[in-house]
């Protein structure tokens, strides 16, 4: 099998660093994204399909990483461009909303179980900020609980002390406890009584870096039972999970109901659009908070969505990408075997995480995921992985294919700090 | 917000120190520590001593108290930074006479050592002005991370994050240093350390030298190959935040 090189990509990046900063920041980047070694990776994508990318030097890959999640259906899935193109014709960004905007609330309300009302905005950090004012605005507390080592977008308040650009001012009110630690839970709110507007979380616990941990047994439902007891809005972030574990609300996956809960990666296939949606007794306080946009109620991603939903109803995205997600990595498993190593899989298989055994500084996983990447699969390091329902048995046959010689190279010439000798 | 005891650990511990690497590079810094020997202390009253032995053909610096021959005594810490902003004067306590070693050998010191680490455009033209400006410059920021980590109070916090293990921080074929994490303290060690865990590799001492002038930046240095990280990244990341605080106690 041959491997990839990148002339194209680092061209590209260098004209990116003259006038970007970082010349590609965030989680699309090097950095953020841990390409390690960085020769392994390409930098820039000149097209998409189904369940791959181009580069902009022509090689293709299947991508694991799915656009770090709005990649559901499929790149450029035919009914969601059918819709997006019809509504450009009708126009896009205008003075009032169409009546698009009805439909996907009710289409919103429909679909996902604990909604009564449907709120529309850009991004996941959009709603995550949202959920709190709500919350704030409907119980008239300040504080509010995260688990530590939460992912809620990057406004201030989802950030750590420390960090550039974010005062102590802006996390007073933030309380920490552990994902799944129910005493903790509990304790905190007793210690905090009538101070606390809201408890967020995703439905499980997507933490980069470490093995991914579902809810314990029982934990929802308890937490659930605490908040109401408590008079605490129970919010679920379900901004990354959201319609991969069930199309109804990863709450509902998990047999509970939230208060609020917060969609936007898999909404639209990729269409820029995000959702907040609530329980009727939230309503008013949800109209209350001055929260808008500029592009918040463009029509062009509201057809998106309204096509993307119905076509996951349809097809059942969440129980195909789980199917899919099991057997590809079983397989993983088994191509780790096979070489000696034991590869572990965490969380959901729809999404899952991946690191190895008896590799405490991630030495071995970063070689052996370089070696994946360089051959046309791209996953990456420390962050889950997704599936999307395009992503053919043919595909997967292929990425097994990668796996196992990829653990070959990395059996044949050992972890990148031996074999730099650094 | 720079905090006046971490400035002063800095400067104690961190500017200080590379003196010890300054007659590799610079001839008239060598024929002073080929001269007598004096042992200089530093006391500063809130946060620490240390001794700075210069003769018998080195320079070597000593965190603590001990013997000296010259006894230099700071009330407090803002009255140790101004001696090192130019804008006060030490107390000396012991060895009067040797006021004329301070105004004298050691301020050609001093003065050498700032020549090296305040980089003008002409002088890194020359090489051997470039190679000196990036290894001395690389210790003292590496030294003043750990003083900062320990210290500041945004270098606390994210110092308390960092698991137990070292970060190697090297340059292909030319100076290493690694900073190891215990129990969220961190210590800057010479060379290699055998707790390091995550790698900082920068692809020459050119690079090292710009990034930490600021004339690369780190972000785009990543996606360039110029740095490259491994191993296992959340202390590197968090050690990153606290390299990123350096340039308030440097500048
Ligand atoms: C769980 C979770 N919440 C919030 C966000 C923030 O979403 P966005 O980046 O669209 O603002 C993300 C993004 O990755 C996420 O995964």
């Amino acid at each position: 099998m041959n491997t990839y090189t990148y002339p194209k990509s680092r061209e590209l990046f260098m004209r990116a660093a003259k006038v970007i900063p970082g010349g590609v920041y965030g989680h699309l980047g090097p950095a953020e994204g841990c390409f390690m070694p960085i020769d392994a990776y390409p930098l820039f994508s000149s097209r998409a399909e189904g369940s791959y990318f181009w580069d902009v030097d022509g090689n293709r890959f299947i991508d694991y990483m799915c656009a770090y999640g709005p990649n559901i259906l499929g790149y450029n899935d035919p009914d969601v461009d059918a819709a997006v193109k019809a509504q450009m014709k009708d126009g896009n960004c205008v003075s009032f909303p169409t009546a698009k905007m009805v439909e996907l609330g009710e289409l919103m309300v429909d679909t996902v179980d604990m909604a009564d009302w449907a709120f529309f905005a850009k991004n996941g950090g959009d709603t995550t900020m949202f959920a709190i004012m709500i919350a704030r605005a409907a119980t008239g507390r300040s504080k509010i609980v995260l688990t530590r080592g939460g992912y809620h977008g990057v406004a201030p308040w989802t950030q750590k002390a420390g960090h550039p650009g974010v005062t102590a001012e802006d996390i007073a009110n933030n309380l920490y406890v552990e994902f799944g630690d129910y005493e903790g839970l509990e304790r905190l709110f007793a210690e905090n009584r009538g101070k606390i507007a809201c408890y967020m979380a995703t439905p499980y616990h997507h933490p980069v870096f470490e093995p991914n941990r579902l809810p314990p047994d029982g934990y929802w439902k308890k937490v659930r039972e605490l908040c109401t007891r408590e008079g605490v809005v129970l919010a679920i972030d379900d901004v990354r999970c959201g319609f991969r574990l069930d199309v109804r609300g990863s709450d509902a996956h998990y047999g509970f109901e939230a208060d609020i809960e917060c969609f936007c990666k898999a909404l639209a296939n990729g269409w820029n659009i995000s959702s907040v949606c609530g329980k009727e007794w939230l309503k008013e306080a949800a109209g209350s908070v001055m929260y808008t946009g500029s592009y918040w109620l463009s029509a062009v991603p509201i057809a998106a969505a309204i096509a993307c939903i119905t076509k996951m109803r349809k097809i059942d995205s969440a129980k195909v990408c789980t199917e899919k997600g099991k057997k590809l990595t079983s397989g993983l498993v088994e191509a780790g075997k096979k070489h000696g190593y034991e590869l572990r899989i965490s969380g959901e298989p729809a999404m899952w995480f991946m690191d190895m055994a008896n590799d405490p500084n991630f030495d071995l996983h970063q070689a052996w995921v370089s070696e994946c990447v360089r051959r046309g699969v791209f996953f990456t390091n420390h962050h889950n992985q997704f599936i999307n329902a395009a992503l053919s048995d043919e595909d997967i046959a292929f990425t097994l294919e990668v796996a196992d010689e990829a653990f070959a190279a990395v059996s044949k010439d050992g972890p990148a700090s031996a074999r730099k000798g650094r | 917000m720079v905090d006046q005891v971490t400035l002063a650990r800095v400067n104690l511990f961190a500017v200080l120190r590379t003196l010890e690497g300054l007659p590799g590079h610079d001839e008239e810094t060598r024929k002073i520590a080929n001269g007598k020997r004096e042992v200089i202390q530093f006391t500063v009253g809130g946060v620490g001593k240390a001794r700075l032995a210069v003769g018998n053909g080195g320079i070597e610096f000593m965190p603590g108290g001990g013997g000296a021959t010259i006894n230099l005594w700071f009330p407090n810490a803002a009255a140790l930074n101004a001696m090192f902003a130019g804008t006060g004067n030490p107390i000396p306590i012991k060895g009067l006479t040797k006021i004329a070693y301070l105004k004298g050998p050691f301020t050609t010191l001093t003065d050498r050592l700032t020549h090296y680490l305040r980089a003008k455009p002409e002088l890194l033209k020359d090489a051997a002005y470039r190679r000196a400006n990036a290894e001395l410059s690389l210790y003292t920021a590496f030294y003043a991370l750990s003083e900062i980590a320990n210290n500041d109070p945004d270098g606390k916090v994210n110092a308390a994050r960092m698991a137990d293990g070292g970060i190697l921080i090297s340059t292909s074929g030319g100076p290493a240093v690694s900073v190891v994490a215990t129990g969220g303290k961190l210590e800057t060690k010479k060379g290699r350390a055998p707790e390091n865990r995550a790698r900082m590799v920068f692809a020459s001492l050119d690079d090292a030298g710009a990034l930490i002038r600021g004339e690369l930046s780190a972000y785009m240095a990543i996606g360039t190959g110029q740095v490259a990280l491994g191993g296992y990244t959340p202390i590197i990341d968090h050690m990153n935040k606290i390299l990123g605080l350096v340039p308030r106690y440097l500048s």
